[in-house]
Parts: structure tokens; C-alpha cells; sequence
């Protein structure tokens, strides 16, 4: 240690050193800078925690939005979606499809072109076992059954005086009794009679209906079921008028209303398309209504009506009575 | 708790107060000798007492906190070296002449000697005879052994003594 100990180098260096710097002023500087470093450093965390939060609110939006819809459809698609005012309604709707599923399979509705039916009343649909079934028709088989019965139809229907008042009562109106009379509006007990052996189950309903039309009025007002029943809509042509919903599953036709004077010509159910087409019953009188409803994304329709201008007078007062009806629908 | 919290806040600054009052001077004045700028050395070890009060909780752990501080100024020096001789290298390529002059005419050759000595040389005789530094102190402070230190020490001795013993005889 000693050894390297040199009086001469170490005065030559300190002298290289210099004075003693500002010690105060160096502090000061050095103050300083520590503040101006913990100042960014508390800059960058807040920054970074208002970044965490703007983030966290951009995506609490953005799952709202997402909860809320994307929906451009215009129809509810979702549970979620039904209007809050129609929940009484629905409660009705909704019993009578969770009671037909296990019991009815098929749509008599359809497959009836009575006229006098009224086109929406789903309080009444409630009530009676006929306009259970209305409600219903989510299976496929129900789409299906009307094609099947409208043979049987078409035949019974040459009788050109559709007087709805007289075919209300669907239950004195079977099948052996249609050919000496009117047009039978309402085949809904004929259907539930006549396959007895394809579908056993149809001469059940009305075991299972008695307790499924108490359901409604003893139910409690506030349900979950409801909310997943689509509003049941309704297209009015001249020739008649046509109920359907829109499900998730795509459009089902609950009930087909031809118009007084006119028959159903073409009938076709699918879940993007229904087409019904009216004729009239007269043989004279050459007018067609076509309805087609549509879903693709949005739901169109689009009706026409085929020489409706070329109507006697007699015919133009029928035609304006049921465009009444159907104003009023 | 706010009153103990103060406390030790006060007493944290206190202690990095002390040691920058203890030792800023003589660190500004080594690190002069060894980086040949007052001004550098002083920017470096500023820099260093900065650290140190960022860093104040850890250090303050540390059997020597201003071995510590010393180390990180030489660091400091070493980088702005290289980032020197670099730009005076790009500054040689353009053409232009580069000075490796001290600040202080009146002990240019010493400064121009001291330049020349490898830097644990410079550093080494730099802490041992300015700071007054152990040898201990210095090879913790340069990270090397013992030994090093003596060699280097050595070598910067003899060739400074050469130098002075030239001076001397003319």
C-alpha cells in the first residue's frame, strides 16, 4: 500500500481534479431531477390507469351493445327482444305451444280455408280447443298437414255461398257432413278425427286440452315463457289473409283466413318462404291474390292481386266488406 | 402512520443528503481525472445521486452505498466515453481534427499522459490518489481483484513518474 504512495503524482493529479465543485448547487440539480423522474413516473401510471379504464368502459359498450341486439331484423329474433305490452297475450300463446307440443302435431288451420274464422283474436285462441292448435304450429308436420288436406277441401268447397256466420260452429261441421253443405270453415275437429290411426295422439287433445285452456287464467300474470313466443303477424290480401311468426328457426304459418268468396289455390310453408294463393270460389270470377312472405335477413312481403278491378257490383261490395275486415285485422 | 411515513421520508433524505454532502466533491474530482472532463464527471455523478434516490429503499441495504453510487458514475463516464469516441470518430471520417485536450492548459501534458493510460489504469490512480481510496475499495469500485488493482496502480505510477522525473530534469 505504501509503496504506491507518491506525494508528486498525487498533488499533479489533484491538481488535473480541480477545485471542489458547488456542492449546494449540485444538490439542488440533483433535487431536482429526482422530482422531474417521479413526476413521469406518476404521469406513466395514471396514464396507463386511465388507459385500463377508458379500455375497460370501451368494452363493458361494447358487450352492452352486443347484449342489446346487432339486430337489424327487424322482427324480435331473441327471447329478449318480445315488447313488455304484449306479455299478456303472450302468456296465453305461450301455454298453449307448450301443451301441443307433447299432444298436437298438426295445424288445423291450415288446412281449413273457412272464412269466417276470426283472423286475430289470441285471447279467443285461448280459450277454445280449436284455437289452441291455431297457436301452434312449430313442427314441421304441421306445415305439411294442410297440403295433405287440401284435397278434400277443394272438393267441398263448390258451393259458392261462404257464409261465415252459419260455418262458425266447427264442431257440428265434420267431414261426412261437408259435401250437402256450405263450405266447412273450421276442420279442426274433422283433422283431429280423421287420422286416427297415423296420429293416435289426435283423439287425446281433448284430455290434455281441458287443463291446458285453465292454464291461462290461472297463471300468475308474470312469466318467464312468454318473452319466447314471437308476435304473431298478419298479411291481408284481397283474397285473404295469412298469420305467421317469426321464429329463430324462421317462419312459421300459424293460420291461413281466405276472404269471403275465395278459396286457397296453393299453399306452401317453409321456414324462409310462405306462399298462399286465393282463387275465387265462382266460377265467373276470374280474381287471384297471390301472398308470399319472405325471410331472408329481413322479412318482406309482397301481395298481388290479380283482376280485382274486373269485379261486378255486387262483388266490389263483398270485396269491401272484407277489405273492411281486413283493415281491421 | 403519516408521522412515522414522514419520518422515514425525512430520515431517507437526510442520509442520501449526508452522503452527497460527504462524498460529491471527491467523486466529481476522480471521475475527473478519469474521464478528463469536470463537467462530464460531474453530469455522471449527479446522474448516479439521482439513482440513488430512486433507489434509495435497496441501496440503503447495502454494505457500502456509495461503492455503489461510485460504480454507477464510472459507468456513466465509460458510456459517454464510447459515445464520445464515437462521435469523434464520425467527426475524423468527415474530415475534421479531433482534440484530446484537457480543459486546463496549464496541465495539458499530464492530462495528455493521463489520456493515454489504459482506463482501469487511469481510474485505479484516479481513486487511489485522489480519493484516497484503499485498494479494497478500489478493485469493489472497478469490480476486478485485488491484484489488478496493484498492477494497475503500478504501471500508472511508473509511467507518471516517468514522466514527472523528464519534466524534472529538463
Amino acid at each position: 500500500m505504501e509503496e504506491f504512495n507518491d506525494s508528486d503524482i498525487s498533488s499533479l493529479l489533484n491538481q488535473i481534479a480541480g477545485s471542489s465543485p458547488d456542492t449546494l448547487m449540485a444538490h439542488k440539480a440533483v433535487l431536482g431531477k429526482v422530482r422531474r423522474v417521479r413526476q413521469r413516473r406518476v404521469m406513466a401510471v395514471s396514464a396507463a390507469a386511465v388507459v385500463m379504464v377508458v379500455s375497460g368502459a370501451v368494452a363493458m359498450v361494447q358487450n352492452s351493445n352486443n347484449r342489446d341486439g346487432g339486430s337489424n331484423i327487424a322482427v324480435p329474433l331473441s327471447p329478449g327482444d318480445s315488447q313488455p305490452i304484449k306479455v299478456a297475450t303472450t302468456i296465453g300463446l305461450s301455454v298453449t305451444t307448450t301443451t301441443i307440443e307433447g299432444s298436437i302435431s298438426i295445424d288445423p288451420i291450415v288446412t281449413d280455408p273457412s272464412a269466417s274464422i276470426p283472423s286475430t283474436q289470441p285471447s279467443s285462441n285461448s280459450t277454445t280447443p280449436s284455437n289452441i292448435g291455431n297457436a301452434t304450429t312449430t313442427t314441421p308436420t304441421n306445415t305439411q298437414a294442410p297440403t295433405n288436406s287440401q284435397g278434400p277441401l277443394v272438393t267441398t268447397d263448390p258451393s259458392n255461398n261462404p257464409t261465415p256466420t252459419t260455418t262458425r260452429p266447427p264442431s257440428t261441421t265434420p267431414p261426412a257432413s261437408s259435401p250437402g253443405v256450405t263450405t266447412p270453415p273450421v276442420t279442426k275437429a274433422p283433422i283431429l278425427t280423421s287420422p286416427p290411426t297415423t296420429q293416435p295422439e289426435a283423439t287425446s287433445p281433448p284430455t290434455t286440452r281441458a287443463p291446458v285452456t285453465s292454464p291461462p287464467t290461472t297463471q300468475p300474470a308474470v312469466t318467464t315463457p312468454p318473452t319466447t313466443v314471437p308476435e304473431l303477424k298478419t298479411w291481408t290480401c284481397g283474397g285473404g289473409s295469412v298469420k305467421y311468426r317469426v321464429t329463430s328457426n324462421g317462419l312459421v304459418l300459424a293460420e291461413t283466413t281466405p276472404a269471403p268468396g275465395f278459396t286457397i289455390s296453393e299453399n306452401k310453408a317453409k321456414a324462409d318462404e310462405i306462399v298462399i294463393k286465393f282463387v275465387s270460389n265462382s266460377k265467373n270470377d276470374e280474381r287471384k291474390s297471390a301472398l308470399k312472405i319472405i325471410r331472408s335477413g329481413l322479412v318482406s312481403t309482397s301481395c298481388e292481386d290479380e283482376n280485382f278491378n274486373s269485379r261486378s257490383d255486387s262483388e266490389d261490395s263483398e270485396s269491401n266488406d272484407n277489405n273492411e275486415e281486413s283493415a281491421d285485422d | 402512520m403519516d408521522d412515522i411515513t414522514q419520518h422515514s421520508l425525512s430520515a431517507q433524505a437526510t442520509d442520501v443528503t449526508t452522503l452527497f454532502n460527504l462524498h460529491y466533491a471527491r467523486l466529481v474530482r476522480s471521475l475527473t481525472v478519469i474521464c478528463g472532463n469536470s463537467e462530464e464527471a460531474a453530469d455522471a455523478v449527479q446522474e448516479a445521486f439521482v439513482k440513488a434516490h430512486l433507489k434509495w429503499r435497496k441501496i440503503s441495504t447495502y454494505d457500502d452505498p456509495v461503492g455503489w453510487i461510485r460504480r454507477v458514475a464510472i459507468n456513466k463516464v465509460r458510456d459517454g466515453h464510447r459515445s464520445r469516441v464515437r462521435r469523434d470518430r464520425a467527426v475524423e471520417r468527415m474530415g475534421h481534427e479531433v482534440r484530446l485536450m484537457s480543459e486546463q492548459p496549464a496541465i495539458d501534458e499530464v492530462a495528455e499522459l493521463l489520456s493515454t493510460l489504459p482506463k482501469q489504469q487511469r481510474a485505479a490512480a484516479a481513486m487511489f490518489y485522489v480519493e484516497q481510496l484503499s485498494v479494497l475499495e478500489i478493485a469493489e469500485a472497478l469490480e476486478v481483484s485485488e491484484g489488478a488493482v496493484k498492477f494497475h496502480l503500478h504501471q500508472a505510477r511508473q509511467k507518471l513518474r516517468a514522466h514527472i522525473e523528464s519534466r524534472e530534469e529538463l
